[in-house]
């Protein structure tokens, strides 16, 4: 389990990069630092416990791998592919997702919240008990995928599909939707409004 | 320290294990049952479980305890001197101990969804019970309890760092920051927190 280790520079609130003590702004070369992370993960199909907070990434293929207790938060990521992947226990909140790929993936306990999704692909994966609170979602699908107690409260969804989904206790409470699809889906087991107690 | 989920079918309850790195004594969290999954989850990983953290009487949070007591000898620690007809280490508000492998634990005391709600800080970690959980807050049963239950929140836990994980008792895992932003619940008590997150 990694621990949220706070940027040493003063008035910074961002988690300290993997192995400093400083965040991926304030190392003394972030660039390097940065580069550095992503040969990590691209070396290793198994990563765990590593922390890579504000990590800008483009164009990359990390298919198949599997990321455990990683922190990736405040990150930037464009064209990446995570399909196949096997996500648990992983932090991505804050982060922004443009033309990335999870087809296939499996995702458990973990956070998206507040997350930015454009033209992303979900399909075809399990993504059970993890958060997208308050994400804005764009041109995305979630087709044929298992969001069991997956929560969506305050989300904004745009284009969004949930085809043939099984969404049993996946919460949509208090979310914005425009020409978000359910054809196929369970929607009545999935709750739009507060109204079952914890 | 590791971190460990069980999802317990029945109650659709969270329960966490919490233990050294290399195995050893370990806590749990609201042993809602207890099963072959979770005696699997101890057992490969070399734990003892040496703590039962309970974070309120209900059945899905303690359920397993009887199994449990029959295995482990484990300290019960929970807001009631008697749970189940075990007798448990009472706890209460402001406390602070060293439980199974000297992992420290603080106490808060956040009534409201029941009178002995507790919620535990270990770590970076908050473990909420059904006090709060991704998106929403515990069940009240009026608006009075309602009200304690905000403002204990609030008062208790708001102060707490916002990367604070939030592991609650039942749904997926959040972080204080996304609670206080996104939560439907908790936006009257934080309207002054900067609700922009990443450029779209």
């Amino acid at each position: 389990m990694f621990l949220f280790h706070i940027c040493k520079q003063e008035n910074c609130e961002n988690y300290t990069a993997d192995g400093e003590e400083y965040c991926l702004h304030h190392v003394k070369d972030p660039e390097g630092c940065a580069k550095k992370l992503v040969q990590e993960i691209k070396n290793s199909t198994y990563l765990k416990d590593l922390n890579a907070s504000c990590i800008h990434i483009r164009d990359n293929n990390f298919s198949g791998h599997t990321f455990k207790v990683c922190n990736f938060s405040e990150g930037d990521f464009r064209n990446v592919d995570f399909s196949t992947c096997n996500i648990e226990l992983s932090f991505f909140q804050y982060s922004r997702f443009e033309r990335c790929s999870f087809r296939e993936s499996d995702i458990k306990y973990s956070v998206f919240a507040g997350c930015v999704f454009e033209d992303c692909d979900f399909s075809n994966s399990d993504i059970v008990h993890s958060n997208f609170l308050g994400i804005k979602a764009k041109n995305c699908r979630f087709d044929d995928s298992d969001l069991y107690y997956s929560n969506f409260t305050s989300s904004d969804l745009s284009h969004v599909s949930f085809v043939d989904c099984n969404l049993k206790k996946t919460d949509f409470v208090n979310s914005l939707r425009s020409e978000v699809s359910f054809k196929y889906s369970n929607y009545e087991e999935a709750h739009f409004e507060q109204d079952l107690p914890l | 320290m590791k971190l460990y989920f069980h999802f317990a079918v029945v109650g659709f309850a969270n329960t966490y294990l919490i233990g050294p790195p290399d195995g050893g004594d370990a806590i749990l969290v609201d042993p809602g049952i207890m099963d072959a999954e979770l005696l699997n989850l101890i057992e490969g990983n070399h734990y003892y479980i040496r703590s039962i953290l309970v974070t309120h009487h209900h059945n899905s949070h303690v359920k397993g305890i009887r199994t449990l007591r029959k295995i482990y000898d484990a300290d019960i620690y929970a807001f009631h001197p008697y749970l189940i007809d075990f007798p448990t280490i009472p706890i209460k508000d402001g406390d602070l101990f060293n439980c199974a492998s000297d992992i420290e634990v603080e106490v808060m005391e956040v009534p409201g969804h029941s009178p002995d709600s507790l919620v535990f800080h270990i770590g970076g970690m908050i473990f909420t019970g059904d006090v709060l959980a991704a998106g929403r807050v515990g069940s009240t049963k009026n608006s009075f309890s309602r009200a304690i239950l905000l403002r204990s929140i609030s008062e208790k836990l708001f102060h707490l760092p916002d990367s604070t994980l939030v592991l609650p008792g039942h749904g997926p895992p959040s972080t204080l920051k996304a609670e206080k932003m996104y939560n439907p619940d908790l936006k009257l008590l934080n309207t002054d927190f900067d609700q922009s997150g990443p450029s779209s």
